[in-house]
């Protein structure tokens, strides 16, 4: 790995620990209240007393900003780990148990698999009243079904070692042989998954929001600041629309690049790029 | 590769079925009493025997698979359900928006597969080039930017500030109205293509047959053309079947923003309104769509590639 590589890497770690810290502490940075209305400071442009700005109800962009960041990075790390362990669990099942069952239960992926995501969340926020912790189980339960093909994909490879034979020859369990041995075999891959699975929900989270379906209005979140910045895009107030797009952005770029670089450190040594710059990913 | 044919087409029914079946379960699921929903306030006033007579009316007291297998037929036979709003069929309601959204991922479909094509295959040939670097670096940011903050930015840009092309609408079909929605549709997901069809590139590039053709004195184009572009056109076949999803997805957030007539705006608006029907009736017809396409693909992929075909026999044993 040469040094300007290396570079960068740290670059990007550090800055994403940044924003983390500041989304972290925003209690304390915040120094106005993200839902207080002033109407007497209505699309104020960036100045000493709003640090980014206010939108069209007088709020402060940047106490919002921070604010929003709660809502995306909490909703990007729940529906993740909802999604990821539904993923597994239903994954290891149909690989370890095979035959009909596997078959009947692999078809129901591609079932769900051809509504097309948005639609599908569209159709299950029906369902469920409005409210963060429905964002998180509705962006999950449109999100496990790659990764339960994946991990069933691994087993049924694994499933033809000799290692994974020889357990069986020795009285292990399927149970035993899943935790013992097949999981931790799968670590990189549910790794690496987990980190991409963080920026399709931020992603998810944030398209839902900018629909309108997404987090409630008065809350903040990087999204929907967005929906209320459309309007006055035009009328020349930048500032509502270029910070939270930009966060975004950043994080979700952060974090692919950083899911890149882990892949590339979890995998075998020799199918490592190393210093060769390629994103080659399946 | 008459096995192969049954083996997929019978997959396919089965995952309709499984979807079809999905389809009836969000209907049960969906909060509020039928019975209520029909008469409203005037439920209140009816009496024990009447809201009896209107369940069984309904068929809400039949077994559920019973309900299922009604349900299943009235979808065969077209319908669909009233829309709440208008009160008009689901069907004609869906069917008026069908063309806008075909020709705007008709479009963008083209858009990407140039895009892949000529941007895929030039950075396979000049793998590791400082050309290469830049291209896949800016494909990875066009993957990571939200398409509906992208279409905003278009919009200001080329509408707003340049002003030579449409905010909204489709106009009389003009190209310039199309140009924007799916260019959007376009970028959004033209990056994996363009990475699908380097890496194949740049495996193949790299194969001992290659390797023998050069040696032979063939020209770099006569090989690029008779033997590295086919190799490449399997995965972007197969992966234009799931891209198609990804696309349908992708067209809710383009249409609604550019006021495109499609299904993607019409689903939104169906959703915001509560008009399950049509929210239904596109859920559905979008099913039934990508499951047909994937099938034509994967039969398609096996018709040229009979390695495919015999990989997926293999599995079933």
């Amino acid at each position: 790995m040469n040094i300007k590589r290396r570079w960068f890497i740290t670059l990007t770690i550090a800055s994403f620990s940044l924003l983390l810290t500041l989304i972290l502490f925003a209690p304390l940075l915040a120094v106005h209240d993200p839902l207080a209305v002033q109407m007497n400071s209505v699309l104020q442009p960036p100045s000493s007393a709003h640090l980014l700005g206010t939108d069209e109800l007088g709020r402060d962009v940047f106490s919002r900003l921070l604010y929003g960041g709660r809502v995306s990075i909490v909703v990007g790390a729940a529906a993740m780990l909802v999604s990821v362990a539904a993923g597994v669990l239903y994954g290891a099942v149909s690989g370890l148990v095979g035959g009909g069952i596997d078959r009947l239960m692999m078809r129901l992926i591609d079932a769900l698999l051809s509504i097309p995501s948005l639609l599908l969340m569209i159709g299950l926020q029906m369902v469920f009243p409005s409210s963060l912790l429905s964002i998180i189980l509705v962006i999950s339960l449109t999100s496990w079904m790659p990764i339960a093909r994946l991990i069933r994909t691994e087993l049924m490879a694994m499933k033809k070692d000799v290692f994974i034979q020889a357990s069986t020859v020795i009285g292990a369990s399927p149970f035993q042989l899943l935790r013992r041995h097949m999981l931790p075999q799968c670590t990189p891959t549910i790794i690496v998954l987990a980190v991409s699975g963080i920026s399709h929900a931020i992603l998810a989270e944030a398209t839902l929001s900018f629909l309108g379906i997404g987090i409630p209005p008065q809350e903040p979140s990087w999204g929907n600041m967005l929906m209320g910045a459309q309007t006055h895009l035009l009328s020349g107030a930048w500032w509502l629309a270029v910070f939270p797009a930009g966060c975004i952005m950043y994080t979700i770029l952060a974090v692919n690049f950083l899911g890149d670089r882990l892949q590339d450190h979890l995998a075998a040594p020799q199918f490592r790029k190393g210093d060769k710059n390629e994103w080659i990913s399946s | 590769m008459g096995r192969f044919i049954i083996k997929r087409i019978v997959e396919s029914l089965f995952v309709l079925i499984i979807g079809s079946m999905l389809c009836f379960a969000f209907i049960r699921t969906l909060p509020g009493d039928p019975a209520a929903a029909m008469y409203g306030d005037q439920l209140q006033k009816l009496s024990d025997a009447d809201r009896l007579r209107i369940i069984e009316n309904l068929g809400l007291d039949e077994s559920l698979p019973m309900q299922y297998v009604k349900w299943l037929g009235q979808v065969f036979q077209g319908e669909w359900g009233q829309s709440t709003i208008s009160g008009v069929d689901a069907a004609t309601v869906v069917a008026g928006s069908l063309q806008p959204t075909f020709l705007l991922l008709l479009s963008s479909q083209f858009l990407i597969l140039l895009l892949a094509v000529v941007f895929g295959v030039s950075t396979g040939l000049k793998h590791r080039s400082l050309y290469d670097h830049v291209v896949t670096i800016i494909s990875f940011i066009f993957l990571s930017i939200p398409p509906f903050w992208f279409a905003l930015m278009l919009m200001i840009f080329f509408s707003v500030y340049l002003g030579i092309l449409p905010t909204s609408g489709m106009g009389n079909g003009q190209i310039r109205y199309i140009l924007l929605p799916s260019l959007v549709l376009a970028l959004a997901h033209a990056g994996y293509f363009l990475r699908l069809i380097r890496n194949h590139i740049i495996i193949t590039k790299n194969s001992g047959f290659i390797f023998a053709l050069k040696a032979r004195g063939f020209s770099e184009w006569s090989i690029l053309k008779k033997h590295l572009l086919p190799n490449a056109s399997i995965p972007l076949l197969s992966y234009t079947g799931i891209s198609l999803a990804v696309s349908l997805a992708s067209s809710v957030v383009v249409e609604t923003i550019f006021s495109w007539p499609g299904l993607g705006r019409l689903a939104l608006k169906s959703a915001l309104a509560h008009d399950y029907p049509v929210l239904l009736a596109i859920i559905m017809l979008s099913m039934v769509f990508v499951i047909l396409v994937n099938l034509l693909v994967d039969l398609l992929c096996a018709w040229i590639d009979p390695r495919l075909r015999n990989q997926v026999l293999e599995e079933g044993k």
